[in-house]
């Protein structure tokens, strides 16, 4: 496979994050809308139209493909290049949140001064 | 006179003529809540801004418009709206109440506490511009066609004759057509700029 340009994907917004996660299995729209609201405890509420047109873009960026199609639902999957997309952002992030917990003592002690 | 068994009891219509932008979706849906708030529920609405609703108790229902044209020439953000895109936000409460001229009108109560604050289709700015971005194509399509009839002079509006009262009639429905969609596309482009803030 040839390389993929990240930076034309990532950062990914926390609401096409969540999407991408949930799709690591195939869903249809609206047991995605569930689940990302879910596992995001409640702090990602996607509508159902920006859902819609997200399909349209993360398709025709790759990252996601339509697996079937029943009782007028579309169920979609991450592709493989949705994958590496995804475990790019994820090690990102993991820096990111080491960086986080060393700083995070340093912002405590300036509250205190 | 009893009712027919399995059919409903004849209902009150009530028309109502009302005119509203294509850049005024939000005042649109305001003043069908406001109505739903009276008992009037939407029914049908024809091309002229009359809208039939249907009298029966007064509700708190959320309405939102939503643009999704047919077109397969509309290159912008195309989505199309078929039957998962129906079935997508029946799924997540919605009632599908009308469609009319790419414009999808959809309802949900928001007396429901588990819905109150749910009701929204487009949940982020960026997906509501998406919305406007797809009402351009249209409106450019035909300003662009009136534009080139009008300022041509080989156009099939100027072998009417010039001077002629066919032509003037032509012309003095054109000019005025052709202005509001430019005025059109003005509105809308400002209606998205607003969102981009």
């Amino acid at each position: 496979m040839s390389d993929i340009n990240y930076s034309k994907y990532l950062p990914l917004s926390e609401a096409t994050f969540y999407v991408l996660v949930v799709l690591t299995e195939p869903l249809h729209g609206y047991a995605i809308m569930q689940k990302v609201e879910d596992i995001s405890e409640g702090n990602v509420v996607i509508g159902p139209g920006t859902l819609y047109g997200a399909f349209a873009t993360l398709e025709k960026q790759g990252l996601i493909a339509k697996v079937k199609e029943e009782e007028r639902r579309k169920y979609y999957e991450l592709s493989d290049k949705g994958r590496l997309v995804l475990a790019e952002h994820i090690r990102r992030m993991e820096i990111m949140f080491r960086n986080a917990k060393l700083a995070l003592p340093k912002l405590k002690m300036e509250e205190a001064k | 006179m009893s009712a027919n068994p399995g059919t409903k009891v004849s209902e009150i219509l009530v028309k109502k003529f009302k005119c509203f932008h294509s850049w005024e979706d939000e005042q649109e849906q305001l003043w069908l809540q406001q109505m739903a708030s009276q008992g009037l529920h939407l029914k049908t609405r024809n091309v002229l801004g009359v809208y039939t609703f249907a009298q029966g108790t007064p509700a708190q229902i959320a309405y939102r418009l939503d643009y999704v044209p047919n077109a397969k020439w509309n290159v912008a953000n195309v989505i199309e709206p078929d039957d998962s895109y129906q079935q997508l936000l029946i799924d997540a409460g919605w009632e599908h109440v009308l469609k009319a001229n790419g414009w999808q009108y959809w309802r949900m109560p928001v007396t429901d506490t588990c819905h109150a604050g749910k009701a929204e289709i487009y949940s982020d700015d960026a997906s509501k511009q998406m919305k406007y971005k797809r009402r351009m194509p249209g409106l450019l399509f035909w300003f662009c066609i009136l534009t080139v009839h009008l300022s041509l002079p080989q156009s099939s509006l100027h072998t009417l004759g010039d001077g002629k009262l066919a032509y003037m009639i032509v012309y003095g429905i054109a000019m005025p057509i052709t202005i509001y969609l430019g005025y059109s596309m003005i509105r809308i482009y400002l209606r998205i700029r607003e969102l981009r803030q």
